[in-house]
């Protein structure tokens, strides 16, 4: 393969890369900090909670057990006091128990739950590369340039080939 | 009582007759004969037969409400609408099992009477192995299961249909999810055939790519048609909940999308031959642990409609086909070994081989995250429930970069792609993309995921758009004919590539309505008296009263709203209600939906005070959802593009290898040519890969001749292995 140009590929990439990282940074920027609206808010924690006796695996925000009802007016109170996210998530699993958090915290067993996909990717991209350069056809870089002879049959056979394009 | 009982003794006979189907079917693929063959032909036919007559007397009794019958009394009542009592035929465990038999029963039906044109030794063992299933399903309905079972007393009405299943959806995403499941069984039958031949070529693939991508259509479908389902019946203002019974279904169309595209490698580069085995594999058995999940009760669920307890039958039948299939896989693991090689690490190989890392990779993280609650049970003695936010950030970030993929995909060429034109090639799809990310960013749209969603999905549009643009110019500089004709016969003659591109802008429109209406939906909750107004969005709703409506299952309480614009104009009045049921089942509710191509307003009645006429209403607005079911009717169309049989030569059997290889050749050839035309390679690549294209031409004739006189002696072989059973052996 061509350096230079493969050069220019990953200067490509890499410039993608640093544009969607600087993009990322800027929309940190723009959103960290911001002021949400209470029922904003409201509808973030309650997506990020479970109703006990909820036997579906919905959150708060879209569970119609009368729980739900409860915690939604519960957040409603503890944000017109003051509270902020995680102070209200810490209040209402010290009340509900761990359970009421829509999924696993990253904590103890709960962690795997995280963890497991991550490393099952990158052990796939890991097994991928390897299969890669392992049946990697070291002799096919060589140029294979048509000779004069199968310039002529190239020609020849022109009207076979142009019935499939 | 007799229409009952001839279902029963339907089920019991056709039971008999899968089981001789197996044995005849194992007896066939040992000593081939023309006599077991034709037995084997009128076995499946009476087969289809017996199932078909007992679910049509299934259908009877719940069409007149035969209340003798456990089935009809579970799920039907006089109350419910003709249609909804033959859909709930697969709406409990017994019915929906039956289903699932005839629809296997009937592919069966279909694989043998088919033409096999040299992969006609595969086809004993492809019967033996659907009929293996068959026999299960038949088991299950003739002892655990039984759809025939009667009452001492018939009571005076049924407990009817759950309320959510009827929805003209029951008519369509069960049935599209079971056609989708079930055919599945083919590919995997017959990719489990060709590894206990032997015959690991790409033959297995190209015989079955029908039925995959028809099975892949009806499960898209199934899904895409259950999303929509859930959006209008269930009023929480979403479709996609990450439900076990939802991921169940996600899980075999990502296993099935991934063998989509590697199959393509085997075919063109007969790499990955392994892979293909265990990702058909995989999707098969992920049907039968969705259909354990379904049927099974082993997880709670909102789709658990059957309550089924049928979860340790079912679990163990996907033990033993795991297992069955990990032994075929280790016993020929050897055979599977190819020794073709990468040309190179940027080539459209590669980026298949990217693309099934990716989409394996949410597979996994959506099985994990289902089946972690039982895990964490099983560890630490409670179950800890998984839902959405998790997918959301694990799931979700994949599948964009599966969509950046998709937007570098086409660029590359088979083989080998030249680095420098791949970037020319990309350089405007990147600048568009990257522009209208900067311009999405500016107008406020600040959901980080979402917006990288719509830049994959601008490039995605971007590279597809030039494919089409250049595609048919470097045709027509090439053949001499004009750019609209040259467009025309460009996608007529490769069909399978133009209609997954059409597939690609269809799952685009759906990630950018997934997008939006996941990042930009607004929801309020609103308790109003009579004539207060809510604002949500552009539009005003005023609450203008309640009322009732008698119907036959029960009551319907129902607010009115007239919904207007921020500027006055009155677009017309939304009902949504609640309906309470006479037969004591849990109350429903039905939305309120003003659906536009921009944003669907969404509102749910959730509670009422009679005394006063107050009501609490949860009102959504969620942009773009629209698109979501657009791209649907697109991605069928798209599918339907690839599945349309290409005009073939007529040939001659005897020399058609010789010629499919040819023509392979001719193929990736002029499929060359359009690329060096379209810019993705150079000179110097595209000679070398001619080159190596020509070389393969140059040493046909010699193979010709090896061939004809190989296959003059295999003939031979088949035709004295099928005269010997009929008397012929003392001639052999």
């Amino acid at each position: 393969m061509d350096i230079v140009a493969l050069r220019k590929l990953l200067i490509l990439v890499a410039a993608f890369l640093v544009a969607g990282a600087g993009m990322l940074w800027l929309v940190n920027q723009a959103t960290t900090g911001a002021a949400q609206t209470p029922q904003a808010e409201l509808w973030q924690i309650a997506s990020l909670l479970h109703a006990p006796g909820d036997t579906t695996n919905q959150t708060v925000l879209s569970s119609t057990v009368p729980a739900a009802w409860t915690l939604r007016a519960e957040i409603a109170q503890l944000l017109a006091k003051g509270e902020n996210r995680s102070e209200i998530l810490h209040v209402i699993e010290l009340q509900y128990g761990p359970t009421v958090l829509a999924d696993p915290s990253g904590a103890g067993f709960g962690l795997w739950v995280w963890v497991l996909p991550g490393v099952a990717l990158a052990l796939g991209l890991g097994a991928a590369i390897g299969y890669l350069s392992k049946r990697r056809d070291a002799g096919a870089g060589g140029s294979v340039q048509a000779g004069s002879g199968q310039s002529e049959l190239i020609d020849a056979k022109r009207e076979e080939w142009i019935e499939f394009l | 009582m007799l229409v009952g009982q001839i279902g029963q003794d339907s089920l019991l006979v056709a039971l008999l007759l899968i089981s001789t189907v197996l044995v005849l079917s194992i007896v066939e693929s040992r000593r081939p004969s023309v006599v077991v063959s034709r037995y084997l032909q009128v076995l499946t036919i009476a087969q289809f037969l017996f199932v078909a007559l007992a679910s049509a007397c299934l259908i009877v009794l719940l069409v007149t409400l035969n209340f003798h019958y456990q089935y009809v009394v579970d799920y039907t009542s006089r109350s419910l609408s003709p249609l909804y009592r033959i859909a709930a035929f697969w709406g409990g465990d017994a019915g929906s099992l039956l289903f699932w038999l005839l629809v296997t029963s009937a592919y069966l039906l279909v694989v043998r009477l088919v033409r096999h044109a040299g992969s006609a030794d595969l086809l004993p063992i492809v019967s033996a192995i659907m009929a293996l299933v068959l026999l299960f399903f038949a088991g299950v309905l003739n002892t655990v299961a039984r759809p025939f079972t009667t009452l001492a007393v018939a009571p005076a009405d049924g407990n009817g249909l759950n309320a959510l299943l009827q929805n003209p959806g029951m008519t369509v995403h069960p049935v599209n999810l079971y056609l989708g499941y079930v055919g599945f069984l083919v590919p995997y039958a017959y990719g489990m055939a060709a590894l206990l031949l032997r015959r690991t070529d790409a033959l297995w693939l190209q015989v079955t790519r029908r039925w995959t991508l028809i099975s892949w259509l009806f499960l898209s479908c199934g899904i895409i048609y259950g999303a929509h389902w859930s959006y209008e019946e269930l009023g929480w203002g979403g479709y996609w909940a990450w439900d076990p019974i939802e991921n169940a279904a996600l899980m075999p169309w990502l296993a099935a999308t991934a063998f989509l595209h590697s199959a393509m490698v085997q075919e063109r580069k007969g790499l990955l031959k392994a892979w293909n085995v265990v990702l058909i594999s995989l999707t098969y058995l992920l049907t039968l642990f969705g259909t354990a999940l379904t049927r099974g009760g082993l997880l709670w669920s909102i789709h658990s409609f059957a309550n089924g307890s049928l979860g340790t039958v079912f679990m163990s039948f996907v033990a033993f086909m795991t297992l069955f299939t990990v032994s075929v896989l280790a016993w020929r693991g050897r055979d599977l070994k190819g020794v073709a090689q990468f040309e190179a690490v940027l080539s459209k190989e590669t980026g298949f081989l990217m693309n099934n890392v990716l989409l394996i990779g949410a597979l996994f993280a959506v099985l994990w995250g289902t089946v972690f609650p039982l895990v964490s049970e099983a560890v630490t003695g409670s179950q800890m429930l998984v839902s959405g936010p998790f997918y959301d950030s694990v799931v979700l970030p994949i599948g964009v970069a599966v969509i950046f993929l998709m937007g570098v995909g086409p660029v590359l060429a088979w083989r080998r792609t030249d680095a420098a034109h791949l970037t020319a090639y990309l350089a405007v799809p990147f600048a568009v993309a990257a522009g209208v990310g900067v311009l999405t960013w500016l107008a406020g749209y600040h959901s980080v995921l979402s917006l990288f969603a719509y830049l994959a999905a601008t490039l995605v549009c971007a590279v597809i758009g030039l494919e089409f643009l250049r595609g048919a110019r470097a045709r027509a500089a090439i053949t001499g004919e004009g750019v609209l004709l040259s467009l025309g016969r460009m996608i007529a003659k490769n069909r399978r590539r133009y209609g997954g591109y059409v597939v690609h802008l269809a799952v685009v429109l759906m990630v950018i309505g997934f997008a939006t209406s996941g990042a930009y939906a607004k929801q309020e909750t609103a308790n109003l008296e009579i004539g207060q107004t809510v604002a949500i969005g552009n539009y005003l709703l005023t609450f203008h009263g309640l009322n009732t409506v008698d119907k036959r299952s029960g009551v319907l309480l129902q607010g009115s709203l007239v919904v207007q614009t921020a500027e006055g104009k009155t677009i017309g009045v939304l009902d949504p209600n609640v309906e309470f049921f006479q037969n004591g089942q849990s109350p429903t509710t039905n939305l309120g939906l003003y659906s536009t191509p921009l944003a669907d307003l969404y509102v749910v009645l959730d509670g009422a005070n009679f005394k006063t006429g107050e009501s609490l209403f949860e009102i959504h607005l969620n942009p773009l959802v629209s698109l979501i079911w657009w791209g649907g009717y697109l991605y069928i169309a798209g599918t339907f593009v690839s599945l349309w049989p290409e005009r073939k030569r007529r040939r001659q059997a005897w020399v058609s290898a010789v010629t499919l290889q040819r023509e392979r050749v001719y193929k990736e050839l002029a499929e060359l040519a359009l690329d060096h035309g379209m810019g993705k390679l150079g000179r110097s690549g595209y000679e070398r890969t001619r080159g190596q294209l020509m070389g393969l031409l140059n040493a046909e004739p010699g193979s010709e001749h090896d061939l004809r006189e190989r296959l003059g002696v295999q003939f031979e072989r088949q035709v004295l292995a099928m005269v010997e059973p009929m008397g012929g052996g003392e001639h052999a």
